[in-house]
């Protein structure tokens, strides 16, 4: 049987909407770096690279290739994950299998994205991922699919748009702490609701934006971790669950049992031991593309009924000091490297467990989830615990 | 800690063509799916997790798995994506199945490359700073090592020829191939070279086409008293070089002498010339077979050792599914000789800048070694 794996250190680039002073292979060796350096590790430690990107955003072919340069990947054996949003939490779960297989006791993981690099465009990809012929000409990239779930949502639950909004003012706020995010302008409900609408309901400071930036994480052995001797983040579940290639299917599928966020987050919890997160969990960084994701998923995750997602915004229940706090980090409201994100999710959540996010670090963290989403509805979740 | 053993007990491929225009990508894949489910009388419920294995940039679509993602039996489960070649997928799997968790694992490659203008999509992989403006695509960077093979002395344009004539005529006898034919070293050295030294015939074509395999543990193997002859995994090893054309030397390969040198370490194997009986490499341009032959310890291969029966990507090249179906063919020609070993090589990246090898032994699916 496999071994168990922990996470023992992390990198991050400071993410903003475009790096001009660095290439693509360069802004990622400032990630890798940045976590082997966090993890006492020399790349010569290293038994396999993991790397991944929206290569199609980008307008870069095979990017991995040019990218692994910058993150020593160099005679090592390495491959390419790509998963779409999810790429980042699909990279995570791949160390994890890659040294939970005992294949190698040591893994660096990479994720990132550098739209700047060459001209590339986030929803000019994203509209390919849709059937060509029934969905492509009515759906705008991501957005459109998000304003589509986010109605649905406020129509079962009777949400409005300004409380929605309260989800940016809070992300904006706890950004403030974390010296990588990119947005952290603080702003009020008011200029949520007057900026640009881009797709019913979704404003344009409902979504999250698009930053150049890269991540990565190192993952080792538990026994490894052990013998290495530094506070570590073991990982006690992975799962990953998608139900539909179709958004017809999508809206069906919501608040239904079969609701991908929902399934995969049982199964999680159960491999973790975890009975009631809003409990047993210190701190969840959660992958939330627009302001009324992040309600509806909470609800999902279990960590309150439905429609109740907005009270534990408005009652503290998310912030620094409340029960659960939800993305110190600030999350992807206020960061969004594509290729990166899920990872970020990924380091931030460990570095929580491990005692290591500074500013933004929640007293005591001993457990923490982090999550992923993508097309196809497509989420990913991992937890993680100061113990093996 | 001992492994658990892993076998692929049943793979299946596409008849690849130049262009698939009538069928969409879900009914691409959907064939070799439910050809391999049907003969080994499987269903979708049988399969713990997949690993797909596409390019986003070949078939024009983001999150390329989507498209297929009904037909692959992953909806509701966990599943991931590799984007490199589909040899690469075969990996991923391989290690979900040796972490415990699952017991059966599809994996699935496609691409089409009718879909797009593959010079373009080339060019794209490289440097958009300071080299895509020179017109790279992936037949300049092959020309360019083969003129530095030739340049150095290392091969002869004979050995280049000799090696498309090889494959031309294993692929004719190919009915998943769609290019080929009986050619003579003379008439391709007599024909004008498309990007100096290379001739139209030590070029493989570009194919839609995809391919699956299952993946399965010795203990599922025993829980369903398995019949049939299974392709036991014996070893791996995949390497990555660098990336850039002038930061290397084009006329050897370190990434793929690394990936060969550490599958056989695992497999056991110390004179592949002779352990091998079957051998399926990438050759996306004639000039590599002698280079990378060379770089797996296979130069002094004897006529014992059976080289590209498939007829390798001189017959078909669909992409990223041509390093997984390399495997299958291995796989398959491992199968019906009980016993014998097979290599199954695939590539990545332009001129082969990353690797993956991957070593078979054919045996009965519950008992000790073979």
């Amino acid at each position: 049987m496999g071994q168990g794996v922990a996470i023992i250190g992390s990198g991050q680039t400071r993410h903003c909407s475009t790096r001009r002073d660095v290439n693509i292979p360069e802004m990622i060796h400032e990630a890798a770096t940045r976590a082997l350096e966090d993890a006492g590790l020399s790349i010569h430690d290293i038994g396999a690279v993991v790397i991944g990107n929206m290569e199609h955003f980008e307008g870069i072919h095979l990017s991995d290739l040019w990218a692994l340069e910058g993150g020593g990947g160099y005679l090592k054996p390495t491959m390419k994950i790509a998963t779409g949003g999810c790429t980042g939490t699909s990279l995570a779960i791949a160390g994890y299998y890659h040294v939970a297989s005992g294949l190698v006791d040591s893994c660096l993981v990479i994720g990132w994205e550098a739209l700047s690099a060459s001209s590339g465009e986030t929803t000019t990809g994203i509209i390919t991922a849709f059937d060509p012929f029934f969905e492509r000409p009515t759906l705008a990239g991501a957005i459109s699919g998000l304003g589509i779930l986010a109605q649905e949502y406020m129509s079962r639950t009777g949400i409005t748009e300004a409380q929605a909004a309260q989800v940016v003012v809070e992300a904006r706020k706890k950004a403030r702490l974390n010296p990588h995010a990119h947005l952290k302008q603080s702003v009020t409900v008011e200029d949520v609701l007057r900026s640009p609408l881009l797709s019913y309901p979704l404003k344009y400071l409902d979504m999250c934006p698009t930053s150049d930036g890269a991540c990565a994480v190192v993952y080792v052995s538990n026994a490894a971790a052990k013998r290495h001797g530094r506070k570590a983040a073991y990982i006690k579940a992975v799962e990953s669950v998608h139900n539909h290639a179709y958004l017809g299917d999508a809206v069906h599928f919501c608040g239904q049992r079969l609701e991908t966020l929902k399934l995969a987050s049982e199964r999680a919890y159960k491999k973790a031991g975890i009975a009631n997160p809003l409990l047993d969990l210190d701190v969840a960084e959660i992958y939330e593309p627009c302001s009324f994701a992040l309600l509806s998923w909470m609800e999902l995750l279990g960590f309150c009924g439905a429609g109740d997602g907005i009270r534990l915004v408005e009652n503290g229940t998310v912030s620094m000091s409340g029960k659960l706090p939800v993305n110190p980090s600030g999350g992807v409201l206020c960061t969004n490297p594509i290729g990166a994100t899920g990872l970020i999710r990924t380091a931030e959540a460990s570095s929580q467990v491990r005692g290591m996010a500074g500013e933004h670090q929640v007293d005591g963290a001993k457990r923490a989830i982090a999550t992923g989403f993508g097309g196809s509805n497509w989420n990913e979740i991992l937890i993680f615990s100061d113990t093996p | 800690m001992k492994p658990r053993r892993i076998a692929v007990i049943d793979a299946e491929q596409t008849r690849c063509e130049a262009r698939k225009a009538e069928i969409s990508y879900a009914e691409l894949v959907y064939e070799p799916v439910h050809a391999l489910l049907t003969r080994t009388g499987l269903h979708y419920d049988d399969i713990d997790t997949v690993v797909t294995c596409s390019s986003d940039f070949l078939d024009g679509r983001t999150i390329s798995d989507m498209a297929i993602q009904e037909v692959t039996g992953s909806i509701g489960k966990s599943a991931s994506k590799v984007s490199s070649d589909g040899s690469f997928a075969l990996v991923y799997a391989w290690m979900r199945l040796l972490a415990g968790e699952f017991e059966t694992c599809l994996v699935v490659a496609h691409s089409k490359c009718s879909e797009g203008h593959q010079a373009l999509i080339e060019n794209a992989a490289f440097d958009p700073l300071l080299q895509r403006s020179l017109g790279l695509t992936h037949l300049v960077a092959a020309a360019i090592q083969a003129q530095c093979l030739l340049n150095e002395g290392k091969f002869t344009r004979e050995q280049f020829a000799q090696a498309a004539v090889h494959d031309l005529k294993n692929a004719a006898r190919n009915p998943y191939a769609h290019h080929g034919g009986e050619y003579s070293v003379e008439e391709i050295l007599a024909s004008e070279p498309v990007c100096d030294p290379i001739r139209p015939l030590e070029i493989a074509p570009y194919s839609d086409g995809a391919a699956c395999l299952l993946l399965v543990t010795e203990s599922w193997l025993r829980k369903r008293a398995w019949k049939s002859e299974v392709a036991w995994v014996e070893g791996l090893g995949y390497c990555t070089e660098n990336n850039d054309l002038g930061d290397k030397r084009l006329s050897e390969n370190p990434a793929l002498r690394k990936a060969a040198g550490e599958a056989y370490k695992m497999a056991g194997i110390r004179s592949p010339e002779k352990d091998l009986q079957f051998v399926e490499i990438s050759s996306a341009f004639s000039y590599q077979t002698p280079l990378w032959l060379e770089e797996m310890g296979l130069a002094g291969r004897t006529s014992g050792q059976a080289l590209n029966l498939s007829g390798g990507l001189m017959g078909a090249n669909p992409g990223f599914a041509s390093g997984l179906i390399r495997v299958c063919e291995a796989v398959r020609q491992v199968r019906e000789r009980p016993g014998s070993r097979g290599l199954a090589h695939g590539m990545n990246g332009f001129p082969g800048q990353s690797h993956c090898v991957w070593l078979f032994r054919s045996g009965a699916a519950h008992q000790g070694d073979a």
